[in-house]
C-alpha cells in the first residue's frame, strides 16, 4: 500500500499553533555567549585598570573560562542547525542586513583575541602550564610577546566582549515579525545579563576576598541596572500594540507567570541582590555561594523565556483546522 | 535576514527564492517571516518556501495553482507593466494586502 502524505507549508507544527523552530539548544547558547561576553568584558576590564592586586583571577586566570564556555554555547548552537553540513557557508559571506551574519564573524573574531588574553596572562595565571611549555624556545617568544602587548589585548577584547554580549539581543529584536523581541531594549538586556552572569561566574570562582567582595560590588550594580531594563520592557510591552499586549499578559497572570516573577525575578535578580547586600555588609556570609549561583540560575531562565515567547508572539492569527499531531501517528 | 545570501531575490524580481546549497538551516528567516510562510524541508534539512513556480514563470507561463484554479480566481503577473492583467485589476478593483503594518510590503493582494 502505498501512502503519500501531503503536507502544506501552513499544516507544520513548527508554525502551528505557534512557532517552536528555536527550542533549548538556543536558550542554551544565548546563555553561554552573554557569560562568556561578561568573561571576557571582566578580563580584560580588571587588565587595564591594573587591579592585579585586587582581583588577580580576574586579570590573570579568568579568560581561558571564555573559551572553554564560548566553545560549549556554539556546540549547541550547531545543534540547532538542521542543514548541518552547510555550516561552513556563514562564512562565505558578510550579509549586512543579517544580524546573524554579525553574529557569526563575532563568534570566529572572538577566538584569537581570548587566545591572546590567555597567552597574555599564561605565566601569572596558570604558572604550572607555562613552566611546563616555557622550555619550548618558539613557546616562550609567543609568551613574551603576548605579555608585552597584553593591554592592547586588552583594549581589542573590550568591544568584542560587548559586540558578543550585544549581538543576540539585537538579533532578537530585529525580527519585526515577533512583537515580544521587537523592542531596542533587548540589546541592552543581554549585554547587562551577561555582564552580570560573568562577574557573577568570578565571584564564585575567585578565592581572594578583595576579588570576590569587587564582583560582588559589580554585580549589584548590574542586577540593579537590569531591573531597570525588565521594568522599561514591561512598561513598553504593557503600553504597546496588540501583540505586545499579549505577550504581556503572558507575564502578568499567564502561562509565564510563574517562571518570570517567581524564578528569573525573584530568585534570578531580587534575592541575590539582598544576598549580595548583606555580604558586603559582612552579615549571612554563609549564604556567599547562593547569589552568585542564582544570579547564573536567572541569566539561563530570562534566555529560556525570550526565546519561547517570543516565538509565541505573531502579527498574523490563523485557526487552523488541521492538527498537527495527527502527523506524529505516522511514524 | 539571512546571514548567508541562500535566501535571495530571482532574477531581479520580488520572487524570493532559497538556495539549499547556501542554507545552514539556522531558521532566521522563519522567525523573520510574519506569514509563517516558510518551512524545514525535510530530511534534508535545508528551508524553502512558494517559489511561486519559478520554472514555470521563467517559461513565461503562470504559477501552477493559478492554471489549474477552477474558478480562475488567481491571478499572476508583472506589476511593473501598466498595460499587464494584473496592473489592470490593482486599478480598477479594491484590494488589500496582509497584515500591512509588518512593513514588509508584500506583493500578494487581495482583491475585495
Amino acid at each position: 500500500m502505498f501512502e503519500e502524505i501531503l503536507v502544506s507549508a501552513r499544516s507544520n507544527p513548527h508554525i502551528d499553533p505557534v512557532m517552536s523552530v528555536w527550542g533549548w539548544e538556543i536558550s542554551v547558547y544565548l546563555f553561554m555567549g552573554g557569560l562568556t561576553a561578561g568573561i571576557m568584558f571582566f578580563s580584560a576590564l580588571t587588565l587595564l585598570l591594573r587591579k592585579d592586586d585586587e582581583a588577580p583571577f580576574a586579570v590573570n586566570g579568568l579568560a581561558l573560562l571564555g573559551l572553554v564556555v564560548l566553545s560549549l554555547g556554539m556546540t549547541t548552537l550547531f545543534l540547532d542547525l538542521d542543514h548541518k553540513l552547510f555550516v561552513w557557508r556563514f562564512y562565505t559571506t558578510f550579509e549586512p542586513t543579517s544580524p546573524m551574519s554579525y553574529g557569526a564573524w563575532i563568534l570566529i573574531l572572538f577566538y584569537p583575541v581570548a587566545i591572546l588574553q590567555v597567552l597574555s596572562t599564561l605565566r601569572t595565571g596558570y604558572g604550572l602550564v607555562a613552566s611546563l611549555v616555557d622550555g619550548v624556545p618558539v613557546i616562550a617568544a609567543v609568551l613574551d610577546w603576548a605579555e608585552r602587548y597584553r593591554r592592547v589585548i586588552a583594549w581589542l577584547a573590550i568591544p568584542i566582549a560587548v559586540a558578543l554580549g550585544i549581538y543576540t539581543g539585537i538579533l532578537l529584536s530585529a525580527f519585526s515579525a515577533r512583537p515580544f523581541w521587537n523592542t531596542g531594549l533587548l540589546g541592552p538586556l543581554f549585554l547587562i545579563s551577561g555582564l552580570s552572569t560573568g562577574a557573577a561566574l568570578t565571584a564564585l570562582i575567585a578565592r581572594s576576598h578583595s576579588e570576590r567582595r569587587l564582583f560582588t560590588l559589580i554585580d549589584i550594580g548590574l542586577i540593579a541596572i537590569e531591573l531597570l531594563i525588565v521594568a522599561l520592557l514591561l512598561v513598553n510591552l504593557a503600553t504597546g500594540s496588540k501583540p505586545q499586549l499579549d505577550a504581556v499578559a503572558k507575564l502578568l497572570g499567564g502561562s509565564y507567570t510563574l517562571g518570570f516573577w517567581g524564578v528569573f525575578v525573584a530568585l534570578g535578580l531580587l534575592l541575590p541582590l539582598v544576598l549580595e547586600f548583606f555580604e558586603i555588609r559582612g552579615s549571612a556570609r554563609s549564604f556567599a555561594m547562593l547569589a552568585p549561583v542564582l544570579v547564573l540560575v536567572g541569566g539561563y531562565v530570562l534566555r529560556v523565556i525570550a526565546v519561547n515567547l517570543g516565538q509565541e508572539t505573531s502579527w498574523t492569527h490563523y485557526t487552523s483546522e488541521f492538527n498537527t499531531h495527527l502527523l506524529d501517528r505516522l511514524h | 535576514m539571512c546571514p548567508t545570501g541562500a535566501s535571495h531575490r530571482w532574477n531581479d524580481s520580488n520572487i524570493v527564492l532559497v538556495d539549499p546549497n547556501k542554507c545552514t538551516g539556522c531558521k532566521a528567516c522563519i522567525a523573520a517571516c510574519p506569514y509563517d510562510a516558510r518551512l524545514i524541508m525535510h530530511p534534508g534539512g535545508y528551508i524553502d518556501k512558494c517559489t511561486f513556480c519559478s520554472h514555470r514563470v521563467e517559461k513565461g507561463l503562470d504559477p501552477a495553482c493559478v492554471s489549474t484554479c477552477p474558478t480562475h480566481c488567481m491571478h499572476f503577473g508583472v506589476l511593473n507593466d501598466p498595460s499587464s492583467t494584473v496592473s489592470e485589476l490593482l486599478r480598477t478593483r479594491k484590494h488589500k494586502v496582509l497584515n500591512p503594518e509588518t512593513g514588509n510590503e508584500p506583493n500578494v493582494y487581495y482583491l475585495i
